[in-house]
């Protein structure tokens, strides 16, 4: 680019602009004249799929083309003011701005404004036109919950933003914007709650995204990945949820949140290990039934690790530890199953995967038929054929159930892909096996930290009010304090001794 | 970097050699194993060998794999015999194509003859292998091991696991006494208590199964085998064996079975729970004096007569008898075990040991074996009828 600004005459403005955009079926050049300006030359340009057509009509190019001839104010003015006086006085349009560079206003025009140009005019005047072609709000896919709002985070980045601000009104609500991908010039949002979060954590957050130059970001997933604590952990290191009710939970205790563009996934960071296990029905629900579902995901996610294992580690190597009778029913099971039970579970457990793939590829029509074939052909057929015992078909379903009990996707993959060298350790050593495979998992949990925060936390280290909303879910009125770890500017969330009493008598 | 890359590459090798390796060492598939549910040892008539009878449950017929429920019995038994018990054992995979495992046996029964001879081959064995529990039932067949082995109990597939239900019932009727590896093992290595084995034998019972037998044989847990020592000297009955349950509490809810003398001798069924014996003990002079007091609750569970009494004097009379009753069955088996066998298997040792430390050191302890059967026992009982559950009068015939 030999200049970036403007020139003055309007067919070499053109000529530039041809250059860099090109001539793509989709960018649409408008020519007219202004009578309130001598009849000047101007071409308005914008992207067809990114604008309101009428706005460009009604806001634009109406105004400007019925201005009636005579109006001397516009034309007595220098030449180089006219586009700061179609600013004040020619215009309709809400949002606008007055731009030099030819840069400035092709960016604008490949976001969905239109740039006006007029002859003999160094500037430009890039006028928002913006329209979003979009899925219309709807109910979060990943995180269906039977209480509480249904409505879910969509691609449009705008509508995001203005989900968060219809809950939260504060005027410290801040969508800092930074523009990431040198090709993509996709929007980040890094918001936050000005005056309570944390500034150092939201100056990490900003440093660390804006560290990122790449060619493009497509989602939240690619950001999460280039700006997480553990890069090789499989566990996630930010929390990432279509939920707007749970991002304003988290920005009310003082978390940061990221916004990208086109993806309907927010980034809360930071994240703790137990939030992946909590859901936002928890706080829709009765506390005592939320803290006895907290146990119950707890359980199933024991389950959904070492059932396999506890199957190999009981029928290969501690057959003491069984009832005798379930020992005997047990072995009459496996009497004619030709594998050892590792690789009995390692084949099943591997059909299950397959399953799970498969019926997520395949269109919904052919998707039943994968159920049906997966679960009564090969459950049925193989224990039939004496493949393998029937207990392990239970064993390994009730695995696969429990799964997906947790409430959070990548945390419950985590979980699902180290069942199998639990099972490897287990198949090596039995009990010991198992308890050398926890521990690793335990110690790789404990060592991990995000954005400063213990992984853990507030479990390991030990902080006893932020036990409120770990294991159990305090009843709102006991939950006083913002989670301590998050060292938020204002602990106190709410007035003490709220519970609810009776009136005193008299 | 290509050296790190090497490096990790190794070190992923070292960790896949580590496990894949050692060939799962100490892996045994649960269908490869002979789950042993009983074992009796035997001595071989005429010779210094053991003769060792498993009975292994065989699965493959009694677990029924297709949903069918239960079906028929299978255990599969074997015998094999040996210079030692252990040898015995091993000999038993001769004939044995299933590894032989021992964790899930209920019981070991030892033969009458060898229990004659001494027990501590048995009791050694058994405590030396890890795979079995402490807490396995030891009984002493009345007659030989092999065959009790063999025959059904009950109305369980394997005798081995029937056996243990049999064993957590015997309280109900009190008629045999608690042994198990652990206390038979402590007490044999006691230099002042002997063990105390309970008995089994086989009985005639009515049975009807499918296929019309009736008067089959059937296995029964009453009486229980005195030694003095490793040596089986003789045999408490079943009635003995009460007194010694409700010494060692051993025994809640049994029933106690007394005749009203005020009302046409006709017999009363008392059911007790809540029973709890105490044992106090004192030294006078160098002699050990005990006193055993029992307690419990009582509820009339059959009248087989009809009276017109209130119900509060019916409760006085029957607390009463009661009473009575079950002082009189304590006597009974602390005259046979004091008198008859001389040999401390109540464990009263230990109880003058704990609360008479002082006199049990200076001396007491060294004469204890001959003090033992000459030790005045005093014995009350206090038993308080509770009601007579539903029926507040008994059944009354007006004509």
């Amino acid at each position: 680019m030999s200049s970036d600004f403007i020139s003055k005459t309007l067919s070499s403005n053109e000529s530039t602009l041809k250059k860099i955009i090109g001539e793509s079926f989709d960018i649409q050049c408008r020519h007219f004249k202004i009578p309130a300006l001598n009849n000047s030359e101007a071409f308005v340009v914008y992207v067809s799929g990114l604008v309101d057509g009428r706005i460009i009509d009604e806001t634009i190019i109406k105004p400007l083309i019925l201005y009636p001839e005579g109006q001397s104010e516009l034309t007595l003015h220098r030449k180089e003011n006219r586009v700061s006086l179609l600013m004040e006085k020619g215009v309709f349009t809400a949002a606008a701005k007055e731009t030099t560079r030819m840069g400035e206003a092709v960016s604008g025009v490949l976001e969905g404004d239109t740039a006006l140009f007029i002859d003999e005019c160094t500037a430009v005047l890039v006028l928002n036109t913006r329209k979003y072609e979009g899925r219309a709000v709807s109910e979060p896919v990943t995180e269906s919950e039977i209480k509480g709002p249904r409505d879910g985070f969509v691609e449009n980045i705008q509508t995001n933003a203005a989900l968060i601000r219809r809950r939260i009104k504060d005027p410290g609500l801040r969508f800092d914007k930074m523009t990431i991908g040198a090709r993509t010039q996709t929007t980040v949002c890094v918001s936050y709650i000005d005056g309570l979060t944390n500034d150092k954590l939201i100056g990490e957050v900003k440093q660390r995204l804006g560290r990122i130059k790449t060619d493009g970001v497509i989602s939240s997933e690619e950001i999460q990945e280039l700006i997480e604590d553990t890069p090789y952990s499989i566990f996630p290191g930010i929390h990432n949820t279509e939920r707007p009710d749970k991002v304003c939970s988290a920005l009310l205790e003082g978390r940061v949140v990221v916004l990208v563009d086109n993806t309907p996934f927010v980034s809360i960071i930071p994240a703790v290990y137990w939030e992946f296990f909590t859901s936002s029905g928890d706080y829709y629900s009765h506390f005592i039934y939320s803290s006895f579902i907290r146990w119950i995901r707890q359980l199933a996610l024991f389950i959904s690790i070492s059932a396999s294992s506890f199957y190999v580690m009981l029928t290969s190597y501690h057959q003491e530890m069984l009832p005798t009778v379930l020992a005997m029913k047990i072995s009459a099971d496996r009497a004619g199953v030709p594998f050892p039970a590792f690789l009995e579970a390692v084949i099943m457990e591997l059909i299950i995967e397959i399953m799970k793939e498969a019926g997520l590829r395949l269109p919904k029509p052919i998707g039943q038929t994968v159920s049906i074939v997966g679960s009564l052909v090969i459950g049925q057929a193989a224990v039939a054929a004496g493949l393998v015992s029937p207990l392990l078909i239970i064993v390994i379903a009730v695995a696969a159930i429990s799964s997906f009990s947790i409430p959070n996707f990548r945390m419950s993959n985590a979980f699902q892909l180290l069942r199998f060298p639990v099972l490897a350790a287990t198949a090596c050593f039995g009990l010991l096996g198992y308890l050398a495979c926890v521990i690793v998992v335990l110690l790789r949990l404990m060592s991990m930290r995000s954005y400063g925060t213990p992984y853990l936390a507030p479990v390991i280290p030990f902080d006893k009010s932020g036990q409120k909303d770990v294991f159990v879910r305090a009843p709102w009125w006991k939950m006083d304090w913002r989670p301590r770890f998050l060292k938020a500017k204002e602990g106190r969330r709410q007035a003490p001794n709220l519970r609810p009493k009776p009136p005193p008598k008299g | 970097m290509m050296k790190k890359i090497i490096r990790s590459l190794l070190l992923f090798l070292a960790v896949l050699c580590l496990t894949a390796l050692c060939g799962c060492w100490d892996m045994r598939e649960i269908n490869h194993l002979g789950l042993v549910t009983a074992v009796g040892v035997d001595k071989v008539v005429g010779s210094e060998r053991f003769s060792v009878t498993v009975q292994i449950a065989n699965p493959n017929e009694g677990g029924g794999g297709e949903g069918k429920g239960t079906t028929k019995a299978e255990e599969w038994i074997g015998t094999a015999e040996g210079d030692t018990l252990f040898e015995a054992i091993r000999n038993l995979s001769k004939i044995s194509d299933k590894r032989i495992m021992w964790a899930h046996n209920n019981v070991v029964i030892i033969g009458k003859s060898l229990a004659q001879d001494g027990i501590i081959p048995v009791v050694d064995f058994f405590t030396h292998n890890p795979e079995l529990r402490m807490k396995t039932a030891v009984v002493v067949a009345d007659g030989e091991a092999k065959e009790l082995i063999s025959s059904t109990v009950g109305l369980e597939n394997i005798s081995g696991v029937s056996f243990v239900s049999l064993e957590s019932y015997r309280g109900l009727a009190a008629a045999s006494v608690e042994s198990h590896m652990l206390k038979v093992s402590s007490d044999l290595q006691s230099p002042y208590s002997s063990p105390l084995i309970a008995e089994i034998r086989k009985v005639k019972a009515i049975t009807n199964t499918e296929e019309g037998k009736n008067d089959e044989e059937t296995v029964e847990l009453s009486g229980a085998a005195v030694f003095r020592k490793d040596v089986m000297i003789g045999s408490l009955t079943a009635q003995e064996c009460r007194g010694v349950s409700w010494i060692l509490n051993q025994t809640d809810r049994t029933l106690v079975t007394v005749r009203d003398p005020q009302y046409e001798n006709k017999n009363v069924s008392v059911e007790t729970y809540e029973v709890k014996a105490k044992i106090k003990t004192k030294v006078v002079k160098g002699m050990p004096q005990v006193s055993i007091h029992i307690t419990g609750k009582g509820d009339i569970a059959e009248e087989d007569a009809s009276t017109n009494r209130s119900i509060d004097e019916v409760k006085k009379t029957m607390a009463q008898l009661v009473n009575k009753k079950v002082e009189d069955e304590v006597r009974l088996s602390l005259e046979t075990i004091q008198k008859k066998y001389g040999v401390d298997v109540l464990g009263l040792a230990q109880v003058v040991h704990v609360q008479n430390d002082k006199e049990w050191e200076s001396g007491l302890k060294d004469r204890w074996v001959d003090v033992f059967p000459n030790i005045p026992v005093t014995v009350t009982a206090s038993f308080s009828v509770q009601s007579s559950t539903l029926n507040q009068i008994p059944m009354n015939i007006n004509d």
